[in-house]
């Protein structure tokens, strides 16, 4: 990947996560034949479902509904009672940025910004490619390394604006 | 069931094992408030407005979920308890727009203001389409609740209207949960339900999808059963209170489907279900397209008869002669009638027997709908059109089609709307249709089902049964004198009359919203229902071309653009707009006329502010009605068809010593330039700004920026002080303050108030009488004042007149005989054409 002024630009088509159709009904399904048709079933079926595909989507809500045969309004209102639900499909990559107060004082705003800066997004967005999606998040409990950020599951601390970035251009 | 017994409020009552204890007061006649419990679902204990005391259960349980057991001692009328479900009710009335409640003006805004006001967004209860069934408003009342502790909140969600037929405004919704439960009872998956958590909550579909991609079979159940004005139908919101309750059938398909009819001054409102059971639900059509086909803009409600020159209006009477007189040359095999299906069985029985009897021909007969067509059976009677045996024809439709027509040397129609035959037509008679007709209906189950006539049609327009008779009377036949319909009945049955049974619609329209019927008398549903195209795909494909293409030629050739519009507050909305012609003339106090497009009303705004430099005129927008809709769903960048200004006579602009500005709703905007150029010419300006509540409050910076005193008042007391402008004035008064001249611009009501008080005072007063013109020239007449003597028009003499000697009283009754007579002429305008309408009402950024 390589950054062009202000935006990024790919070298090839994205093809990592992008699942057709055809497999994400088949992937569902099988999510589903693992549970009894019991409505108790239905948060862990719901985890299930995240799980496997990082999000709930409006066709997993669908897939759902039929199974159960419980209404598509129903799942929803139940998905969205829990706060660990997501409802829009993540990036392949999610980038967090501390916000806790010893971030703050040293700085993180700026590596918010850059953040922004480079994906054109902003925290809580996915990019239009689903490449990457972008989180605020409150103290990760490392404010010794202040300022923090965290891509996937890695943490990096003393963060900087132009380290950021070549976090960003390391990815592949 | 056995029985058990148990004691209310020191009676002796007995209840049968598994009733609650809500069910055994209400069977006793001991009345608890409730909320979210309704007779057609379970109890479910939300609202906690139905609390009782049990002797040794301990708190306050719900009545509405506790079942009875032998020997309870219940109390539901203790002072503890009364106080209770008052905190109750109000907690849930402060998350709802109901200021008014805490308004001391209340009771004389309601008897000026008879019905609510057609407003976008009911920001508060007089602009709430509901507001005289609300059954939270009624329990508010019964409890006395004119305070809050905490203030009303406006909880800002976007309004839905993005289907043809419900308005869904959840700002109302008080989370009783009823309309997700009935959806679900009646339908068994149902549309809507509860979505997100804490504050957050609220009812809505899965991902926020429109209706129109869910479930939903527009049944309208959701809006017949919820307690405020959050879900309403859209054509038949602003009617008001129904004055009567009738049963009729809906007979557009074979079903039958049994409705209830709301009706008011003999005009049908809307329909709904009979009870909310699954098996009595019913379909969109049903529910929806009734009473918009009967208040059709295109329905005929005249009787016109051929001349010379062409078709002409005339009398019943004279229609039915030259019917007759027609109809007399073509006795035998030249003649053939055609019904329909959607007709009673007096009327099928009667256009029979007026053909055999009477025309003495064999031909006849009926139009059925199927599917997507129109079967016109026995297809021999087509055939003998087009072979040219049948040369006069009798028709109740839009059938047959016109390559027929034209071998026809007569041709009479019974219809409730034009069509291309009627240019072959020697009499056109408007008919008399649906439930306005009486009469009995064979079901496709094979049950007879009865129709009142519940609702009154157009003047002199009578059903095509009557006109058949009269028609035959005309021509001599004896036995079409017929006293009752019940006698019309009775012949049926005697005479043994072989009746085929309709088949039902597969599938069946109450399930599935493709499957709704399409025709009516052979004319597209679709077609006249507009809202019904949203389930024809064609008519939409047709549609999504049509409008990018309006929008188009309306930014290429007008040159008064939007550069900039916002909704403020709820329901009201700031547009400025490019004219520098007007900006480099206009004065304080004078207005605009505007028009959105070519066909909309001409309608006056204030000049809320104006910017010399860059050439622009801002308005503030109350969205009341459907030229300020046109107005508040304008987008940035669009171009008005017309924009004409500066109107009406400047305020004068000199050193008065100490002037007042007060303003409400619109009028904040509107007392901005006045202020602002009396602050210029050397005066102590003291602006007044009044709100129902502290959401409605705008431009309070604005305002203080341009005067010394700013005093902000609130009819709820949330903001600033409690009250109207009119008590603000007073205080002033009392601390000392000469007021030397007086400007006030608001609803007339909030006008009418304070120069009760500056007359009391001694203050020379001029009021901004906007509200009230229609057109701005003088023609129509509907800003008529009479200003002491004399009688001034608004918009040539004012805007500003002198507000000390308006008659006010006779103002404000002409304006509310003038509003409901609107109201009633709202069905002859479609309010909201095409989907993509609402969709842009919503989505105003
Ligand atoms: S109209 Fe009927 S089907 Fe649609 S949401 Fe309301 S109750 Fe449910
Ligand atoms: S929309 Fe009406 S019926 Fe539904 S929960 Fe809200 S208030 Fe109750
Ligand atoms: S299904 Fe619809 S059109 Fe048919 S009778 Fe019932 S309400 Fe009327
Ligand atoms: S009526 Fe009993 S809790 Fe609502
Ligand atoms: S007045 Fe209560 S919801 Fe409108």
């Amino acid at each position: 990947m390589v950054f062009k002024g202000n935006s990024y630009h790919f070298k090839g088509a994205n093809t990592k996560m992008q699942r057709t159709e055809k497999k994400i009904a088949y992937e569902l399904q099988e999510i589903l034949n693992n549970y009894e048709i019991e409505r108790d079933n239905l948060i862990p079926v719901l985890h299930g479902v995240q799980e496997k595909f990082g999000y709930i989507s409006e066709e997993s809500v669908a897939g759902i509904s039929r199974h159960f045969n419980i209404s598509e309004s129903e799942i929803y209102g139940v998905a969205t009672f829990y706060t660990q639900f997501r409802f829009t499909r993540p990036g392949d990559h999610t980038i967090r940025v501390c916000r806790g107060t010893a971030c703050h004082v040293r700085g993180s705003q700026r590596i918010m910004n850059e953040v922004c800066k480079l994906t054109g997004i902003k925290p809580g967005e996915t990019t239009s490619d689903y490449r990457f999606s972008l989180e605020q998040v409150a103290c990760f409990g490392s404010c010794a390394l202040a300022p923090i950020a965290v891509v996937n599951e890695a943490v990096y601390g003393r963060m900087t604006p132009p380290k950021i970035k070549q976090l960003l251009e390391e990815i592949e | 069931m056995s029985e058990i017994k148990l004691t209310i409020d020191g009676q002796e009552v007995t209840a049968n094992n598994g009733d609650t204890v809500l069910e055994a007061a209400q069977n006793s006649g001991i009345r608890i408030p409730t909320i979210c419990a309704h007779p057609a679902l379970e109890p479910y204990g939300a609202c906690r407005l139905c609390v009782v005391q049990i002797e040794g259960i301990r708190g306050n349980p719900t009545s509405c979920t506790t079942p009875v057991q032998n020997g309870m001692i219940v109390d539901t009328k203790s002072e503890d308890i009364v106080e209770l479900r008052r905190e109750i009710l109000k907690l849930m009335l402060s998350g709802h727009t109901s200021p008014c409640f805490a308004c001391s003006d209340r009771t004389l805004c309601e008897k000026y203001r008879p019905s609510p006001t057609k407003s976008g967004k009911a920001s508060r209860c007089t602009f709430c389409s509901f507001r005289d069934s609300c059954e939270l408003r009624k329990l508010a009342d019964e409890f006395e609740i004119n305070e809050f502790d905490l203030p009303v909140i406006y909880q800002n969600i976007e309004i839905e209207h993005n289907d043809p037929f419900m308005d869904r405004d959840y700002n109302l919704c008080i989370l009783c949960g009823r309309c997700s439960r009935i959806c679900k009872k009646i339908h068994g998956r149902g549309a809507i339900d509860f979505i997100n958590r804490g504050k957050n909550a609220r009812i809505g579909t899965s991902f926020h999808k429109k209706h129109t991609e869910t479930d939903c079979n527009f049944c309208g159940a959701c809006i017949d059963i919820c307690p405020t004005g959050s879900l309403s139908d859209r054509f038949a919101k602003w009617q008001g209170a129904p004055d009567k309750y009738d049963k009729s059938i809906c007979i557009l398909c074979s079903l039958g489907c049994s409705i209830d009819l709301k009706i008011k001054n003999g005009k049908m409102i809307e329909s709904g279900v009979v009870d909310f059971t699954p098996e009595n639900r019913i379909c969109a059509v049903g529910r929806f397209a009734i009473q918009q086909l009967l208040y059709n803009p295109l329905r005929l409600d005249f009787h016109q008869v051929r001349v010379e020159d062409g078709l002409i209006k005339d009398s019943y009477e004279n229609a039915i002669d030259k019917a007759a007189e027609e109809l007399i040359k073509y006795q035998g095999d030249q003649f053939a009638l055609i019904a329909h299906t959607a007709a009673t069985r007096e009327e099928i029985y009667l256009l029979g027997k007026f053909a055999k009897t009477v025309m003495k021909s064999d031909n006849f007969a009926i139009a059925k709908p199927d599917k997507d067509k129109i079967i016109i059976e026995p297809s021999s009677v087509l055939e003998k059109i087009k072979n040219g045996t049948v040369k006069a024809v009798f028709t109740t439709g839009n059938y047959p089609d016109s390559t027929l027509i034209e071998k026809l040397e007569t041709l009479i129609i019974a219809d409730m709307f034009p069509s291309e035959n009627e240019k072959s037509a020697k009499v056109v008679f408007a008919s008399a249709v649906l439930v306005e007709v009486e009469g009995t209906f064979l079901n496709a189950k094979g049950e007879i089902e009865s129709l009142s006539a519940a609702v009154t049609p157009p003047k002199n327009v009578y059903p095509d049964w009557k006109i058949v008779c009269d028609i035959a009377g005309k021509m001599g036949a004896s036995e079409f004198a017929y006293s009752s319909i019940v006698d019309i009945g009775k012949e049926i049955n005697q005479e043994g009359i072989q009746e085929e049974i309709p088949t039902a619609p597969v599938p069946s329209p109450i399930n599935d919203v493709n499957a709704l019927p399409k025709y009516y008398r052979g004319h597209k549903l679709a077609g006249v229902v507009s809202a019904l195209s949203i389930f024809s795909p064609e008519a939409q494909a047709v549609k999504a071309d049509i409008i990018p293409e309006e929008l188009k030629s309306t930014v290429e050739e007008k040159p008064f653009e939007i550069v900039e519009k916002k909704e403020i507050v709820p329901n009201t909305y700031m547009v400025s707009v490019y004219a520098p012609t007007i900006a480099e003339k206009c004065q304080p106090g004078q207005f605009v006329i505007a028009m959105v497009n070519e066909k909309s009303e001409r309608i006056p705004y204030t000049i809320s502010d104006f910017d010399r430099e860059k050439g622009t005129i801002t308005m503030i927008i109350l969205e009341v009605g459907r030229s300020s809709r046109e107005m508040a769903n304008t987008r940035i960048g669009q171009h008005l068809a017309h924009f004409v200004g500066p109107l009406g006579k400047p305020v004068e602009i000199k050193k008065y010593g100490t002037v007042l500005c007060a303003g409400g709703c619109y009028g904040v905007g509107a007392i901005l330039p006045i202020a602002r150029a009396m602050k210029e010419a050397g005066n102590k300006v003291i602006c007044i700004e009044e709100a129902s509540s502290h959401y409605l409050l705008h431009w309070e910076k604005r305002l203080a920026d341009n005067c010394d005193e700013l005093v902000i008042i609130t009819k709820d007391g949330s903001a600033g002080l409690k009250g109207g402008a009119q008590d603000a004035i007073t205080m002033l008064a009392k601390k000392e303050e000469k007021i030397d001249q007086a400007y006030i611009i608001g609803c007339t009501f909030m006008m009418m108030l304070c120069c009760e008080v500056t007359k009391k005072l001694e203050i020379p007063t001029q009021t901004a009488m906007n509200p009230i013109m229609l057109d701005g020239t003088g023609m129509c007449g509907a800003c008529r004042v009479s200003e002491g003597e004399k009688t001034k028009f608004a918009c040539v003499d004012g805007p500003f007149l002198d507000g000390l000697q308006i008659d006010w009283i006779e103002l404000m009754q002409r304006q509310a005989a003038f509003k409901i007579e609107e109201i009633e002429g709202l069905p002859q305008v479609p309010i909201e054409k095409s989907p993509e309408e609402h969709f842009c009402a919503c989505s105003h950024t």
